[in-house]
């Protein structure tokens, strides 16, 4: 038989696939633009939370740098003692900024805040605030095990009363992040499956609309693997141009969101803008949606080929 | 080249098709299938492009056995044969010459080795200058030759034919008749099915009649048998 080179068959695949290209536009075009909008919103939804997800964990970041370590000292402590522990904690490499509050000062404080005198109340030396250190941690103790360390070491000095980790809003937007991971995943999974489905579906039913000509082909001799062809690449087709329509509705998502985002963490003081998907990612998102899409075409193709013979 | 022994052919339905036939068509003759409507003409021909399978017997194309033949070489196996149709199953979306050219384009040539091979073989079914028209632009008869295009541009060792004139009127089933003893005597070993006894009379060559799926006689044409 004919020996093929390896450029004359690359050209003949290059071919088949603009053919495949040409016939999801020609063909049915209808029918083609709704399976690759569907494919495109299974890809744009789950897309569209791992964008949030990945946004949110960044601002967490973010925000850690603001994060504060309050120390609270026993009322009996001279001052001082506290000026000269404050000044250890200064020289600590893993702190970065600390500033004490002594009880009088916290006192005043807490009569501006009350709008009156406490002198009536509390006997003179009978300042029932505790002194307080607020440490700032250094760029080196980010993570919780690194905090929890330095919270530790603090902790373990005799004038040290009470040590408060404020991680409150830290356990918060992890448990929210999870949760955005969590419906990532699940609508991810679900979604996977009606790509899967809408691609079998459009291209059994193509296969069926060309079974004349698929007997045909048979009888002057085309194997199922070539006339399987043709619709692998449809599939290749719809799996890129749906991948590529749902990550620009992904990130159109994400920047609609951001309009409500930014605001918000403006009126928090931060200055943080929405990332989209990177060069990676989307090059990830292409080819995972035209690749699953060729293999479940493939799939499809076949056993729908496979039941096609000539009846005269 | 084609050798049937004893073969019998039962559909799943229960019809018995063909009962313990036997004939041998040599390389390069062209044989006459005839018989009534439902005597085994297009069984016979199917089960040598490997449609069917045969219930008992043995069958031999180009001195292999064809009887027992893998999903996996049918494709080849029909790539031998050329076939040809009462109705020519053209793509009515391709033009002519992209008609003919699919045996070629499926066994992986280039269109440099693609073309001449078609331009010379519409020339012998006289369709030089139609090759950029659509099926659907063609008369019956035209579209018929397509058919027969297609099924010798590979070059098969077999030209197998189920009744290719069925559809035609008298003047153009004559020219297709004439085209095959051409292709015949180039050296083409040629099997057609058909009913049509004045054809076979005005080109004789060997003729099998068979009936309920028996051969009643095998040999040259006599026309005082019908
Ligand atoms: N797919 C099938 N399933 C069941 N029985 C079949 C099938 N094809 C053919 N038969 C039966 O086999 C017998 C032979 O059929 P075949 O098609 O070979 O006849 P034929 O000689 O080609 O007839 P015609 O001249 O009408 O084309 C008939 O009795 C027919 O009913
Ligand atoms: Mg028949």
């Amino acid at each position: 038989m004919n020996k093929q080179t390896g450029v004359s068959s690359l050209r003949t695949h290059i071919n088949e696939a603009k053919n495949a290209f040409d016939a999801i536009l020609r063909f049915r075009f209808m029918a083609s633009l709704l399976t690759i909008a569907v494919i495109g919103i299974s890809i744009a939804i789950p897309g569209f939370f791992y964008l949030m997800v990945k946004n949110v964990s960044l601002l967490a970041d973010n925000l850690s740098l603001e994060k504060n370590i309050t120390v609270y000292l026993s009322a009996q402590t001279s001052n001082e003692a506290v000026n000269i522990f404050a000044n250890t904690l200064k020289k600590d490499p893993h702190i970065s900024k600390v500033r004490v509050i002594l009880n009088n000062e916290g006192l005043a404080q807490f009569e501006r805040a009350i709008g009156m005198e406490t002198g009536e109340v509390f006997a003179e030396n009978e300042n029932p605030l505790p002194h307080a250190i607020i440490v700032t941690p250094g760029n080196d103790a980010q993570t919780q095990e690194e905090l929890t360390k330095l919270v530790q070491y603090i902790n373990s000095n005799n004038h040290v009363e009470s040590v408060r980790l404020d991680k409150d809003w830290f356990t918060k937007i992890n448990s929210f992040i999870n949760v955005l991971s969590f419906l990532c995943f699940f609508v991810g999974v679900i979604l996977f499956f009606s790509l899967l489905l809408t691609v079998i579906n459009s291209i059994s039913n193509r296969v069926i609309l060309h079974a004349d000509e698929i007997e045909v082909m048979k009888l002057v001799g085309a194997t199922d693997n070539y006339i399987c062809r043709t619709y692998a690449y449809m599939g290749a087709c719809f799996g890129g141009l749906g991948g590529f329509w749902g990550i620009w509705l992904a990130t159109l998502a994400l920047f609609l969101t951001s309009i409500f985002f930014d605001e918000l963490t403006q009126a928090y003081g931060f200055d943080y803008s929405m990332q989209g998907f990177s060069f990676g990612e989307f090059i990830f998102l292409l080819l995972f949606s035209t690749l699953s899409s060729l293999v479940v075409a493939v799939f499809s193709a076949r056993r729908a080929i496979a039941r096609i013979e000539l009846v005269e | 080249m084609i050798k049937f022994d004893k073969v019998s052919k039962v559909y799943l339905q229960g019809q018995s098709a063909l009962q313990k036939i036997s004939f041998h068509v040599k390389k390069g003759e062209m044989v006459y299938l005839t018989g009534h409507s439902g005597a085994g003409k297009t069984t016979i021909l199917r089960i040598i492009t490997a449609q069917e399978h045969v219930s008992l017997g043995k069958v031999y194309f180009n001195n292999h056995s064809i009887t027992d033949i893998t999903k996996q070489d049918i494709p080849f196996l029909r790539r031998r044969c050329g076939m040809i149709f009462q109705e020519p199953h053209l793509m009515m979306n391709k033009t002519i010459v992209e008609n003919v050219a699919l045996p070629l384009l499926i066994q992986g040539m280039s269109v440099e080795q693609i073309v001449p091979l078609v331009h010379q073989t519409l020339l012998k079914v006289h369709l030089e200058g139609k090759g950029n028209l659509y099926p659907i632009n063609l008369s019956t008869g035209e579209q018929q030759r397509v058919g027969i295009a297609r099924a010798i541009v590979n070059k098969p060792l077999v030209l197998l034919a189920d009744e290719p004139t069925g559809n035609l009127d008298p003047h153009l089933s004559a020219e297709i008749f004439s085209l095959f003893t051409k292709l015949n005597e180039e050296g083409m070993t040629i099997l057609v099915a058909t009913h049509d006894i004045s054809l076979i009379n005005q080109f004789a060559r060997r003729t099998i009649r068979l009936k309920n799926g028996n051969i009643i006689s095998d040999g040259p044409f006599n026309l005082k048998d019908y």
